[in-house]
C-alpha cells in the first residue's frame, strides 16, 4: 500500500512537460488515500440512536456541510463539539482547550472568536506502530504501550492501576514536546493545523528534526514538496514561528467527504477532518469519535 | 489616472541607509552605513545581494543568517519594505535607519529565511491565498507555467510593471468597476467566477477581497505623528488576514471606511439617529449618551502604500490602484485606544 502511494505521489509530482506546479496535488492525494477510514464511519446505519432520538424529539437536523467550507460561526460549533467528543473518548490525552481572542485594540476577549490548542504533547515514531498492532499513547514523562484491544477500554483512573512493567522510559533520546492548534482560516474557510515542537529546555525544533517524529508518509510527501505541504509561517494570533498543514486543497477532501454520500454534520465537521489530517503528524483519534 | 496611480505605486521607493550591527564589525575602522533605494513592493531579503559585498571586508568568519532591525526591533522579512516603513515610522523617516545582522538569527520571532528561495515562494503561498479568497480556488496560480511563474516573480522583483501587466491577466484575477471613475480595471481582485454574487432584484453585489490589515494600537495621548512611541514588540501590532466583503449596493458607495469597520467592528460608530427641534436628522454618538462608558477608540491614521488615505475613497479604486503584486491590499492602521 505504501508503496503505491508513493508511486503515485511521484508521478503527481513529475513535470509533464508544462513545468505546473503540482505539490499541492500529491499533497491532495496523500490526504485523500486516508479518507476511507472517514467514509465507512461517517456512513452509520439508519437507526443510529441519534436519528430516533431526533425523531422523538422533533429537533430538525443539525446544519451540515457538503461544499467544504465551514463559516467563522460553524467552525466555533465545531470546535467546542470536537473539544467535548475528544474529552470523552480520548481520556488518555489532555483535552483540547478553546482559546478565545483577545481584541488588541481594546484589550477585551471576544468569547466568539478563537482556536483550539493542545499543549505538551510527546509523538513518538508511528512506523513501529504501523507494523505492531500497538498504539503509543504519550503523557509528559512516560510512554505507555497499549495494544489496540485493550486501548478502547483504558480509563484515565486506569493509568494508576497499569502493571509498571509496560511503562517504557524514554530515556535513549530527549524528549521532543509539541503543541497543536486548529485555526479558522478566513481566507480558505477551512480549519488550519499550526504545530510546533520544542525540547524540554524550551528551544524550538527544526523541521529536519520534527520529520522524524513524523510518519513516514508524511516525510516522503515533506520531501516532494517542500513549500507548499508543511509550511513554517507566522502563528495568525501568537505572532511566533509555527509550522501549518496548508489548507489550499482541505475544501477539496472534505468535498469527497460528502460526496461520498455521507453529508457532514456541521458538529462533526472538524472531527471528520482531524481523522484525516491528525494522520499526517501522527495523531489518531477513536473510531468512536467519528459517530 | 487610474494606470498613473499603479505606476507611482510600482515605482515607490524608501531610502534607506543601512548601518552593519556594531557586534559584527571585524574591521578598523567600522564601515560607514550603505545607501540603498527599496522598491515598496519588494523584500528585504532582496536587498542582500546589493548590500553584501559593500559590507563583506568587515564580516567575522561564519556562516549568514542575515536580517534586519529597527532600533534593535527585529523586522519580518516576509512583509513587504514599504508596508514595514508605514507600519513603523508614523512620522516617516528619510533616509530609514536600518542595522543589517549577519549572524544571530533571532528564530523564536521570525521564520527562516533561505534567500531569495524564501521570498518567492511567501510571494506564491500569498498569490494562491489571494486567488482562493477571489476566485473560490487557486487553479489559475496553480496552472501557470514555471517559466511564467518564474517570469511573473521576476516582474515582482525588478519591479517591472510592463512585464507583470502583460503576465498577471494569465491568472484569470477577474476585473472590478471603479465607482469612483467608472472604470473597469482588469488586474484586480474581483472574481467573475466564484467570489462575486448578484441579488439582480436587489442590485447588491458581494465579492471577496484580499486584505492585510495591520493596527497598531497606542495607549497614550499624542498631538504629532512624531509623538508616537516606539514599537517595543510585534505583540504590539494586530495583524488581520481577512479578506474583506465588499458589498455593492446601486446607489451607495463602499468606501475604504465601511472596508475597515467590517474587519474592525469595534471601530464602528454606533449613532443613534434623533430628530432636531427644526425637524433635521441629527447623529448622536451613543457614547455620549451613556454615561460612564467607556472612551471610544479612535483610528487616527490609515496608510496604504505610503499615502495617508482618506476614508471616504471609494473602495474599489483603492482595491483597483493600491494593491500589491500579490493581489492583496495591506493596510496600516494607527489607533488611539482608550486608556485604562
Amino acid at each position: 500500500m505504501r508503496r503505491r502511494v508513493r508511486e503515485n505521489v511521484r508521478r503527481l509530482t513529475e513535470d509533464g512537460g508544462g513545468g505546473r506546479l503540482m505539490e499541492d496535488e500529491a499533497a491532495r492525494f496523500y490526504f485523500e488515500k486516508h479518507l476511507f477510514v472517514t467514509t465507512v464511519s461517517l456512513q452509520s446505519p439508519p437507526e443510529r440512536e441519534t436519528e430516533r432520538f431526533r425523531g422523538l424529539i422533533l429537533l430538525p437536523p443539525m446544519d451540515s456541510v457538503n461544499d467544504g467550507k465551514l463559516s467563522a460561526e460553524g467552525f466555533c460549533v465545531a470546535a467546542r463539539a470536537f473539544a467535548d467528543k475528544w474529552k470523552r473518548h480520548n481520556q488518555l490525552l489532555p483535552p483540547w482547550s478553546w482559546i478565545p481572542l483577545i481584541n488588541r485594540t481594546l484589550i477585551v476577549p471576544n468569547k466568539e472568536e478563537g482556536y483550539l490548542s493542545l499543549e505538551k504533547i510527546i509523538l513518538s515514531s508511528l512506523e513501529e506502530e504501523a507494523d505492531s498492532s500497538e498504539k503509543e499513547v504519550s503523557t509528559d514523562d512516560t510512554i505507555l504501550k497499549i495494544t489496540e484491544e485493550e486501548c478502547l477500554d483504558v480509563t484515565a483512573e486506569d493509568l494508576e492501576s497499569i502493571d509498571h512493567t509496560i511503562l517504557v522510559q524514554n530515556v535513549e533520546k530527549e524528549a521532543h514536546y509539541y503543541d497543536f492548534n486548529v485555526v479558522y482560516s478566513a481566507s480558505y474557510r477551512v480549519p488550519v493545523l499550526y504545530f510546533r515542537g520544542y525540547c524540554s529546555g524550551g528551544q524550538p525544533l527544526s523541521l529536519d528534526v520534527i520529520k522524524e517524529d513524523l510518519p513516514s508518509g508524511s516525510v516522503g510527501l515533506l520531501l516532494e514538496s517542500k513549500w507548499t505541504f508543511i509550511t513554517q509561517e507566522e502563528h495568525p494570533y501568537l505572532n511566533r514561528p509555527w509550522f501549518k498543514l496548508h489548507p489550499c486543497g482541505t475544501e477539496e477532501w472534505i468535498k469527497l467527504l460528502s460526496a461520498a454520500g455521507c453529508q457532514i454534520p456541521v458538529e462533526l465537521y472538524l472531527v471528520s477532518w482531524f481523522s484525516v489530517v491528525g494522520q499526517v503528524v501522527g495523531l489518531r483519534i477513536p473510531h468512536e469519535m467519528l459517530n | 489616472m487610474a494606470n498613473e496611480a499603479v505606476k507611482f505605486v510600482w515605482e515607490g521607493a524608501i531610502p534607506l541607509q543601512i548601518h552593519l550591527h556594531k557586534s559584527e564589525v571585524a574591521s578598523h575602522p567600522a564601515p560607514p552605513p550603505a545607501l540603498v533605494l527599496a522598491p515598496r513592493l519588494g523584500y528585504l531579503p532582496l536587498l542582500v545581494a546589493l548590500i553584501k559585498p559593500y559590507f563583506k571586508e568587515s564580516l567575522p568568519p561564519g556562516e549568514d543568517s542575515i536580517w534586519f532591525d529597527y532600533k534593535g526591533f527585529p523586522l519580518k522579512w516576509y512583509i513587504p519594505t514599504g508596508v514595514l516603513f508605514d507600519l513603523l515610522c508614523a512620522e516617516p523617516e528619510r533616509p530609514w535607519n536600518l542595522t543589517i545582522h549577519f549572524r544571530g538569527y533571532p528564530s523564536n520571532i521570525l521564520i527562516p529565511c533561505e534567500g531569495e528561495d524564501s521570498v518567492k515562494w511567501n510571494f506564491v503561498n500569498s498569490l494562491k491565498e489571494a486567488a482562493y479568497i477571489i476566485n473560490g480556488n487557486c487553479k489559475n496560480v496553480m496552472n501557470m507555467s514555471q517559466s511564467d511563474q518564474e517570469d511573473l516573480w521576476t516582474s515582482v522583483m525588478n519591479g517591472d510593471l510592463d512585464a507583470y501587466t502583460r503576465l498577471s491577466p494569465k491568472l484569470k484575477m477577474g476585473t472590478i468597476e471603479d465607482e469612483f471613475s467608472g472604470k473597469t480595471s482588469s488586474s484586480s481582485p474581483q472574481s467573475r467566477q466564484g467570489g462575486t454574487e448578484a441579488d439582480v432584484a436587489g442590485q447588491v453585489k458581494t465579492a471577496r477581497i484580499p486584505v492585510r490589515l495591520y493596527v497598531r494600537s497606542i495607549n497614550q495621548d499624542f498631538e504629532n505623528l512624531e509623538d508616537v512611541p516606539e514599537i517595543d514588540t510585534w505583540d504590539d501590532i494586530l495583524y488581520l488576514n481577512r479578506p474583506v466583503e465588499f458589498l455593492r449596493e446601486e446607489g451607495k458607495c463602499f468606501t475604504l471606511r465601511d472596508a475597515i469597520e467590517s474587519l474592525l467592528p469595534e471601530f464602528t460608530e454606533k449613532r443613534a439617529q434623533t430628530s432636531g427641534e427644526d425637524g433635521e436628522e441629527i447623529a448622536k454618538d451613543e457614547s455620549e449618551e451613556a454615561v460612564g462608558s467607556p472612551e471610544r477608540s479612535e483610528i487616527k491614521l490609515v496608510r496604504i502604500q505610503g499615502i495617508e488615505t482618506k476614508l471616504e475613497i471609494p473602495f474599489s479604486w483603492v482595491v483597483n490602484n493600491l494593491m500589491n503584486p500579490e493581489f492583496y491590499l495591506h493596510i496600516s492602521v494607527l489607533v488611539k485606544a482608550p486608556q485604562r
